[in-house]
């Protein structure tokens, strides 16, 4: 059985925080095997803050759609925006380089491409789509880390 | 999130515990800049953090390039398998020295 939330939130950091610490907390999250549990976590963390700190043009009164579809065996967690047109799925990252030279920008989205099964992006009129697709197989075991 | 230092001969154990994600990377940078010359050598113990974004990662960046900066040096040690998947994919593993315990981190960077 799946359960399908739907959550809109502000967009500022502070707000995206204390979501994902909301999320954290339902039977359904605690529910999942350790690493889509993580990835889940990942993926909101570092795709909303994106879109917080790039694409909404610094205007608190935007708001992102965030909905996750906790069904099996896939996982599906759904961010729409109607910020500036941005397709992380394009984002160049080169993983190699020395502490010196080594640039943070684009890690995030970089884990989150290798980390999720799948990943589409869609720009429909101003709306940005992404939906992260995230294997969640494998036994329960909350808590059990 | 919780930081605990201890200063011991040159070498700053950092033990980390919880979560080193956007909402508590600020503080930890804070603590750790406020700590910084205090010794060359640091490790830092992430056996008791369960998640760390690119928010952790960067405050561990930032570290790294300042001890480089004054000639120190940087060790972590006990990474999680969750953690440790992230500095995999990022890179980050080739770039970080990365031990499995405290003891080995200290004897390699003495």
């Amino acid at each position: 059985m799946s359960k399908h939330y739907h959550f809109q939130l502000p967009g500022e950091l502070d707000e995206l925080m204390r979501l994902a610490e909301r999320i954290r907390g339902l039977d359904e999250y605690c529910g999942l095997p350790a690493k889509p549990r993580y990835i889940l976590d990942l993926a909101l963390e570092e795709m909303a803050s994106n879109i917080i700190k790039y694409g909404l043009d610094n205007r608190s009164e935007r708001s992102i759609e965030v909905e996750i579809d906790f069904s099996r065996p896939d996982l599906v967690l759904t961010l729409r925006d109607d910020g500036s047109e941005f397709n992380p799925l394009e984002c160049p990252f080169n993983p190699d380089g020395d502490i010196d030279e080594r640039p943070i920008g684009g890690v995030g989205i970089h884990l989150i491409c290798n980390l999720a099964k799948r990943m589409d992006y869609r720009r429909t009129g101003n709306t940005n789509e992404l939906k992260i697709v995230i294997d969640c197989s494998g036994n329960d075991n909350c808590n059990k880390d | 999130m919780e930081l605990k230092f201890e200063s011991d001969g040159g070498v700053m154990l950092l033990f980390f515990s919880g979560r080193l994600d956007a909402a508590t990377s600020p503080e930890a940078e804070s603590m750790i800049t406020a700590r910084l010359d205090d010794a060359a050598v640091w490790i830092v113990d992430l056996g008791d953090v369960e998640y760390v974004s690119s928010a952790g990662l960067r405050v561990l960046l930032l570290l790294a390039k300042k001890l480089q900066q004054k000639g120190g040096r940087l060790g972590l040690c006990r990474l999680s398998p969750g953690v440790k998947e992230v500095f995999d994919i990022s890179g980050f593993s080739l770039i970080f020295k990365i031990y499995p315990d405290c003891d080995s981190a200290s004897a390699d960077l003495k």
